[in-house]
């Protein structure tokens, strides 16, 4: 077998108040992604990083690592999680490095709030002098922004966004991990959920998390957990039109993962219908809809009806999310869909195993509305 | 002082608008050259690479693109609830402004018809827009 596959995942627990720090719950992630993959931690060679945060200087440190062949930050918001497999897999079939970690570790509940962190974000003199001033400065605002402009052009009914979070919260019940599990969301609570940037209500926005988790990536031929490892068969990234302006996008419904999964399906010969689940990155439930829209796992227009038909739960035709995603697992940036896509191809999910899972497509949205998508397939398909 | 985020004044890039918006005109940079919009600003002009660029004034009307009604305050000194309107600009087409909506938000609607209006807060005046006509000399 060749090509890049992923060799090892590990995490934290998902909480509200980890009480630890960034650095500490990175280490813990680490070290089980080693253990998992079966290296010691001062073998990883390769670090792809996360915008402010935990540098890959630290890591080194921390770990007393041996060497640091490759090393790279990837500033894609959300979306940077999918697309650093893409940089860790280039680095490893290149032979540049052996082990490269992906990692995403935050207090995100415990620290900052979302508009008081330091921002990666793209041209923040835009942001600074024509946006800011009018009140527009979080996620839930600007892609309030872009739910409703699909409202306009394509019709979006309540009871769509609410299927996608009953949903998320439905699977989590199935997941002890999940910041949700035992706290579910039901269509009742969803409904007298406060508004927050209409349309978007309180349930309609991921959870906010404190945890870290951790992918080590490397050659097929590097494995030493060897037979089991899901490969990493294709991996694609893309940006919108004005990437660092949403006001003046020309059509702010299209979005990066419209040219990034063309490509991806290109890449992997493979096709929307031939993946057995689909991990999208649900930042808000609208989100994860005008996703399956744009990697061709719907049709413009109709993932909102066929989402609230159970087209898309566990047990339907494509599952999405069986971990409980952003919404109700917890928010790894999206790195935690790509443990979940692992597990799956391992056939290690337990109550909420996809039967029989060999294909699973994984997608990451960042920013002001950049894509990633990679297609994973589990090991001898 | 209301102590909420104001642009720069001075920012080049964005000076002529606000002193526009002071005398109570619209206006944004356009490129000496071959007079595409630029905006939102950028130091060479997307259309033909230039690099000189001069305010062009605007009629202060345009047509509701996209909204979101604010409920939960993010920003210190804009207390919620509060409209985000984005809008099409009547005079130069494909250019659109973010900005706040005064009065009404509950008729909103694709294409609802807007006016600029400028509303001093702490030495400046911010571009806002309303769809109640009268509304406008009195603002500005």
């Amino acid at each position: 077998m060749t090509g890049a596959v992923i060799c090892g995942i590990g995490q934290t627990a998902y909480s509200y108040d980890a009480g630890r720090s960034e650095n500490q719950l990175a280490m813990e992630a680490i070290r089980n992604a080693c253990t998992d993959a079966g290296i010691d931690a001062r073998e990883i060679d390769g670090i792809v990083s996360y915008p402010f945060a935990i540098s890959a200087e630290e890591i080194f440190s921390t770990l007393r690592l041996h060497r640091l062949d490759f090393s790279c930050s990837v500033t894609m918001g959300g979306a940077s999680a999918v697309a650093s497999l893409q940089h860790a897999a280039l680095a490893v079939t290149a032979g540049v490095a052996r082990y490269v970690l992906v990692l995403r570790a935050r207090t995100g509940s415990s620290g900052a709030r979302v508009q008081s962190r330091p921002s990666p974000q793209p041209a923040q003199h835009f942001r600074r002098e024509l946006e800011h001033p009018y009140g527009w400065n979080v996620p839930a605002q600007r892609y309030a922004m872009i739910c409703r402009r699909y409202m306009i052009e394509h019709g979006l009914e309540r009871e769509h966004l609410a299927s996608v979070a009953v949903a998320a919260s439905r699977n989590a019940q199935l997941n002890p991990a999940a910041q949700r599990y035992g706290r579910p969301v039901t269509l009742e609570k969803y409904l007298g959920g406060e508004v927050i940037a209409d349309p978007y209500t309180r349930y309609d926005c991921c959870l906010e998390t404190d945890g870290a988790c951790a992918v080590i990536v490397a050659a097929a031929g590097d494995s030493r957990a060897g037979v089991r490892d899901p490969r990493i068969l294709a991996v694609a990234e893309g940006r919108p039109q004005t990437p660092d302006d949403l006001t003046n996008r020309p059509d702010p419904l299209r979005i990066g993962l419209d040219a990034a999964a063309e490509r991806v399906w290109e890449r992997s010969g493979l096709g929307p219908e031939e993946m057995d689940a689909a991990m999208i990155y649900d930042c808000f439930t609208f989100e994860l809809l005008h996703q399956l829209e744009s990697a061709g796992l719907a049709p413009l227009g109709r993932s909102g009806e066929l989402f609230a038909a159970g087209h898309f739960d566990l047990g339907g035709p494509l599952p999405v999310n069986p971990h409980g995603g952003l919404l109700a697992e917890g928010h790894l940036s999206g790195l935690n869909h790509v443990l979940e896509a692992v597990r799956q191809l391992r056939n290690e999910c337990g109550d909420r195993q996809v039967e029989g899972a060999r294909h699973i497509v994984v997608t990451g949205w960042g920013d002001l509305g950049d894509g990633s998508i990679a297609v994973l397939s589990g090991a001898g398909v | 002082m209301t102590g909420r985020p104001l642009p720069d004044v001075e920012n080049p890039l964005f000076a002529d608008v606000w002193a526009g918006a002071a005398r109570g005109e619209l206006v944004l940079p356009r490129c000496a050259a071959c007079r595409t919009w630029a905006w939102p600003h950028r130091e060479t002009c997307v259309g033909c690479g230039g690099e000189e660029f001069e305010p062009g004034v605007l009629p202060p009307r345009g047509r509701l693109y996209s909204w979101t009604q604010v409920a939960r305050q993010t920003v210190r000194g804009i207390p919620a609830p509060y409209t985000v309107v984005l809008v099409d600009l009547d005079g130069a087409p494909g250019v659109r402004m973010l900005g706040t909506l005064v009065g009404d938000a509950a008729e909103l609607r694709d294409g609802l018809p807007l006016h600029a209006v400028f509303t001093p807060v702490d030495g400046v005046h911010l571009i806002e827009w309303t769809a109640e006509l009268t509304d406008t000399e009195e603002r500005s």
